[in-house]
């Protein structure tokens, strides 16, 4: 056996797992190699500092924190909303975000971009309410003559200001 | 008369938690803490986050008894959980402790700088302190540090080392032996600095 070989079985040879034919071969050329001996013991003085090594113990409120957080998991358990709200709290703030986005949107297209004044009105629009006042026109018509007018002029009112304005110039 | 208090063996402790008796868990909770403790806090080198990773061990334990099936030792059972748990520890303190320099304008190239100061006390005797030996502990590679804590300080078995870490006992043998001649070759270089 060489150095080599030594080295490759070392711990075996500390754990005692070597067979007796490994055994012997190792322990000869142990007895006349002085490196592979000082090997050894360095090894040897590795592991007996390792199973010295003071062993650290508990906090002595440890057990009493444990508990806490048991019974802390119990709750969490009883109160599945909260839970729930633990848990997926960054999809409902997200949910939540998006939600508030839709709305200011909605609200400022509502304010700024639909039309307030006559003119400014699509076509289709224009279409609709230059169409209005004929509606209730035709409407009244199937009922009897002198209500025909007060028929027109009553429903134009319940339409929005914009429309109302509209039916007024039209008519005029 | 006096009356004799029964022992009971981890396996039967467990087998009662199951059912419901609380007083098992805390008696095993008795039995583990410091055991455990032992085994993080020399794999982890912090004492709190020892204490920590320990923490979330025995509340696993509570919240996942009935996990446990009696093919394995329970010591076997806890010590793969708290394995598990200190090596994510471990991979979330290296991630804390990598340091990007790319910041100050140099490259783009990340630098993982050791936290602690690396100075190793000088003996002058063949024998090595508790010091040096958690400094060359610290420095094995991850595979070769959990052999050897759970081999050279809780003294455990090839077998119930095996079963912790789902490897074949030759490579748990391999890597005994490997982790020894590289923490050897660490203390060696630590002493002639």
């Amino acid at each position: 056996m060489d150095c080599y070989s030594f080295e490759k079985i070392i711990s075996d040879y500390l754990d005692s797992n070597l067979t007796e034919k490994e055994q012997q071969a190792a322990n000869a050329h142990l007895a006349e190699c002085p490196d592979c001996q000082g090997r050894l013991q360095d090894m040897n003085n590795i592991l007996s500092a390792l199973h010295s090594l003071p062993q650290p113990s508990m906090n002595p409120g440890f057990e009493a924190r444990l508990l806490a957080c048991i019974e802390q998991q119990k709750a969490k358990k009883e109160s599945p909303f909260i839970y729930v709200l633990h848990q997926y709290s960054r999809a409902i703030s997200v949910a939540a975000a998006v939600f508030l986005l839709l709305a200011t949107s909605l609200f400022v297209y509502s304010a700024f971009a639909l039309p307030s004044a006559p003119g400014k009105l699509p076509a289709a629009e224009i279409r609709m309410s230059n169409a209005a006042p004929e509606i209730p026109a035709a409407a009244g018509s199937i009922l009897a003559g002198s209500r025909e007018e007060n028929t027109v002029k009553d429903t134009s009112k319940t339409l929005p200001l914009n429309y109302q304005r509209h039916i007024m110039v039209v008519n005029e | 008369m006096t009356e004799k208090k029964k022992i009971y063996s981890d396996e039967e402790l467990i087998a009662r938690f199951q059912k419901g008796d609380e007083r098992a868990y805390i008696e095993l909770v008795r039995r583990y803490k410091d055991r455990l403790l032992n085994f993080v806090y020399r794999y982890l080198n912090s004492y709190e986050q020892a204490e920590d990773v320990v923490q979330d061990t025995l509340l696993k334990l509570y919240t996942s008894a009935h996990m446990y099936r009696e093919i394995a030792r329970f010591s076997t059972w806890i010590f793969t959980i708290a394995a598990n748990l200190a090596k994510s520890e471990l991979r979330r303190i290296k991630r804390r402790r990598v340091v990007s320099i790319h910041d100050m304008g140099f490259d783009d190239k990340e630098y993982e700088i050791p936290s602690e100061a690396y100075s190793p006390e000088k003996e002058t005797t063949s024998s090595y302190g508790e010091k040096q030996i958690q400094q060359a502990i610290n420095t094995l590679p991850d595979q070769f540090k959990t052999v050897i804590i759970l081999r050279e300080v809780q003294q455990l078995s090839y077998e119930e080392i095996s079963q912790i870490l789902g490897i074949s006992i030759g490579t748990v043998k391999s890597r005994i032996n490997r982790g020894r001649l590289r923490l050897q070759k660490l203390l060696k270089e630590l002493k002639t600095h």
